[in-house]
């Protein structure tokens, strides 16, 4: 029973992680990725650090489990936000969209 | 002052930490850790959040669960959204920049919601400060569902309206 549910958790994390994958393939810019990205790799990370937490149970090991989901809480979305700012500011400007955005200025 | 009320929770919150991560009750290990949280939670003194930055984490501690509750809710069904949008053969986006007021008081919460924006569907935080943050929005649907979302409802009650 348990085996079926880790199991479970496995691969619904690795189908996030694909439609990551594929978001970041198919969407047009920079930001549009980022969005696939942040949001698919978290939940992906999530579901399958919580299938190995239930498979290994409260030991050790289970405890820096949790500790790296928390974690990665924290920081992916973090990352992804600096990702963003930092081609703002820097205009990367692949589809024209921040130049409408902008008004055109610089 | 070096042993302020911040710098012993520090320590006490590394020690948990230690003890947790090495897992292990050995005498010399308790010593060690502990000698370790306190020399790097002096040395890190003037990084750690001061108790006026923050809400009270302890006393609000119901509320700020019930805001961890709503977002993984919340980054569930930007999952599922995201699925949608990415598996559908036509590409149904219309990206686009928005600057939104923000009322939020304590640094640590501003962080909070900067970060449960990037996770909720449809919205990444590009820049925040004190008064407002430019979001850009996946669709045109997100900009008017905007105003309710409930992780920033659970943001403020979990701030509460107290001074």
């Amino acid at each position: 029973m348990r085996e079926i549910l880790v199991l479970f958790l496995l691969f619904s994390g690795v189908f996030f992680f694909t439609v990551g994958t594929i978001g970041l393939l198919r969407l047009p810019d920079v930001f549009c990725r980022l969005h696939a990205n942040t949001k698919s790799d978290t939940l992906g990370v999530g579901l399958v650090l919580s299938s190995l937490l239930l498979y290994e149970g409260l030991s050790s090991a289970g405890v820096k489990l949790i500790f790296m989901i928390i974690f990665i809480l924290i920081t992916n979305p973090t990352a992804g936000h600096i990702v963003a700012r930092a081609s703002y500011d820097t205009i990367v400007d692949w589809t024209g969209q921040l130049a409408r955005q902008k008004g055109g200025d610089d | 002052m070096v042993f302020s009320k911040d710098v012993l929770g520090m320590t006490i919150l590394l020690y948990i930490f230690w003890l947790l991560i090495s897992w292990s009750l050995d005498w010399v290990n308790l010593l060690l850790g502990f000698t370790f949280s306190l020399f790097v939670a002096i040395f890190m003194a003037p990084e750690i959040i001061r108790a006026e930055e923050r809400p009270p984490f302890l006393a609000r501690g119901f509320f700020f669960l019930k805001f961890v509750l709503i977002l993984i809710r919340e980054i569930i069904k930007a999952n599922f959204q995201g699925v949608a949008i990415v598996l559908s053969p036509r590409l149904r986006i219309s990206p686009q920049f928005v600057e939104v007021k923000q009322t939020l008081r304590f640094p640590v919460t501003q962080a909070l919601w900067g970060n449960s924006i990037t996770l909720t569907p449809g919205t990444l935080s590009i820049d925040v400060d004190d008064r407002k943050i430019l979001i850009h929005f996946l669709t045109e649907e997100m900009v008017t569902q905007f105003p309710e979302n409930p992780v920033g409802k659970a943001l403020v009650e979990f701030e509460g309206r107290g001074k």
